[in-house]
């Protein structure tokens, strides 16, 4: 569905933020995109919608190339962004203006969100809270219909239970024709969601995988002592003993802490890489 | 690239411009509302003496280029900010379908609407005057040599405006304002230049003086008017149409 081929993207020459990028996303997945501050996670939401145009190399989605914009392609992707500026207009408003552009938009599935979320469609959106706002916009992404949904921090500003509501709207929302794509430092909000990980670090992808893959070769435990060097890949000390990011030598089925595979990956990204079967690593 | 074009589509993006336009150009519309009623007042001592008076067709030009100039400036306002970009460059209508939109509410509907506003004004000003100072202005001709110059000069210059909102945008006030100035001399200098300047002191009123040489003047010599409107084409009107379309450029082109 997406495919970025040999993708660079700078904003000032011979400073790359993204560096000969590739990926491949198909429909039907949550894609969560992991990485450190500044690293280029919504640069890369960016150059997927089009809002940026890459230096070098191709992005296409569904055959068509975000950079040129065209309404066909717009129709098909909405981004919800970390900052946003919303008209002074009431919710039912916003609705009646932006709706019409967006051919698969689901009043239904509207309403039922902005219940779910608890906003009330008559309150102009002027008098709501950042929280509030930001589920406004996840409600219209969620029933806009798009193929593709671009989600930047969406769980910024959210309490838990809105977080939990969240997951359980979109988690209702993604069928075989979407994919939903997920930039997040709160990775435990949306861990349940996610069922393919992209990690990037130094303008590359260090790690694209599916959680499937990655549950098959390691998992977590907290030990009260360190397990062998043979089986153990990183661990931290936690309150009565280590949280561990181990080998899976024996298939154990178990969640698997994305938040520690992460901290994993950026302070020993060989260690951990060796013990990946990866689609792609630098 | 993306100029396709869909009327339906075009309808909804106008519309959606509509709605979300800038409110800025509307406060001014209405606040030099007072300030144009106490030019009339003042205008009308002077035309109760004279018997005439330019007076209320001069204002209506520097209402429509004050209010015109400044709401296209503002056109733009709304890829300013990170959050109203995004949203409109994520619009799914075409870059054309977009600039087309604003480019209406620009070039038409708000001239028409301050039009309107002013004769409004006007018209109340001749209820008024009539009963305090027993003089009522007569009616100003709207299909004179006049307005034509007027709209000439205003549209002219609307690209100018166009360009220094986006330089105010980017640059800042005081910057932007540096650059519309500048930008603003230059056309009016080209101006001058090509009329061979003006003058105050004219039995015609200036604005007429201004442009009359490539346009109502019937005496200077035939190749001299060519080579004057050749001027007009090259130094006033290329540059403003260039200018025009850049703004589709900027719309096309813009990233975050």
């Amino acid at each position: 569905m997406i495919v970025v081929q040999e993708m660079s993207f700078s904003y000032r020459r011979n400073k790359p933020v993204l560096d000969q990028i590739n990926l491949q996303m198909e429909a039907g997945g949550v894609y969560g995109v992991l990485g450190a501050n500044g690293v280029g996670k919504t640069t890369l939401l960016h150059l997927l919608g089009g809002l940026l145009f890459p230096s070098s190399g191709n992005i296409t989605a569904d055959g068509m190339k975000p950079m040129l914009r065209q309404p066909a392609f717009l129709e098909q992707v909405y981004y919800v962004p970390v900052e946003f500026d919303l008209p002074r207009i009431t919710v039912q408003a916003y609705q009646q203006r932006y709706a019409p552009f967006y051919r698969q938009f689901s009043f239904t599935t509207w309403a039922h969100a902005l219940e779910t979320f608890g906003i009330d469609a008559h309150v102009s959106l002027a008098h709501l809270s950042f929280g509030q706002k930001k589920k406004v916009i996840l409600s219209f992404a969620i029933a806009s219909g798009c193929r593709i949904l671009l989600f930047d921090e969406p769980t910024d500003g959210l309490d838990i239970p809105s977080k939990d509501s969240f997951r359980r709207l979109l988690s209702a929302r993604i069928d075989e024709q979407r994919l939903a794509i997920i930039t997040t430092h709160h990775v435990l909000d949306v861990a349940m969601l996610l069922d393919h990980l992209v990690v990037l670090k130094d303008q590359h992808v260090l790690m694209q995988s599916s959680i499937e893959q990655l549950t098959a070769r390691v998992r977590t435990a907290t030990t009260t002592q360190l397990p062998g060097a043979d089986e153990l890949l990183y661990s931290e000390r936690v309150p009565g003993g280590y949280h561990c990011l181990l080998r899976n030598m024996q298939g154990q089925e178990g969640p698997l802490d994305l938040e520690l595979l992460f901290k994993a990956l950026q302070s020993h990204p060989e260690i951990v890489q060796n013990s990946l079967t990866h689609e792609q690593h630098i | 690239m993306n100029n396709t074009f869909d009327f339906r589509r075009f309808v909804q993006v106008l519309r959606l411009s509509w709605q979300n336009q800038p409110i800025l150009p509307y406060v001014v519309l209405v606040g030099l509302i007072p300030l144009l009623l106490f030019f009339f007042v003042i205008d009308a001592f002077g035309a109760y003496v004279n018997l005439q008076s330019d007076g209320p067709f001069l204002m209506f030009n520097e209402y429509l280029f004050i209010c015109g100039w400044l709401y296209a400036g503002v056109a733009y306002s709304e890829l300013v900010k990170l959050g109203s970009a995004t949203r409109y460059l994520m619009l799914p209508a075409s870059a054309l379908e977009k600039w087309l939109a604003k480019s209406v509410l620009v070039w038409v509907v708000f001239p028409v609407i301050t039009w309107l506003t002013f004769n409004l004004v006007f018209e109340f000003f001749g209820l008024i005057s009539l009963r305090w100072f027993a003089f009522k202005y007569r009616p100003i001709n709207w299909v004179s040599a006049d307005l034509g110059i007027s709209l000439f000069t205003f549209y002219m210059a609307l690209p100018a405006a166009y360009a220094s909102g986006v330089a105010w945008k980017r640059l800042g006030i005081l910057k932007g304002l540096v650059f519309f100035v500048v930008l603003f001399i230059v056309l009016f200098q080209l101006i001058l230049i090509g009329t061979g300047g003006f003058s105050f002191v004219s039995e015609k009123s200036s604005l007429i003086e201004q442009v009359s040489l490539s346009y109502n003047n019937d005496e200077i010599d035939a190749d001299i008017q060519i080579m004057v409107r050749y001027f007009w084409l090259i130094g006033i009107l290329v540059p403003s149409f260039l200018l025009f379309v850049s703004s589709y450029f900027f719309t096309r082109e813009r990233t975050l």
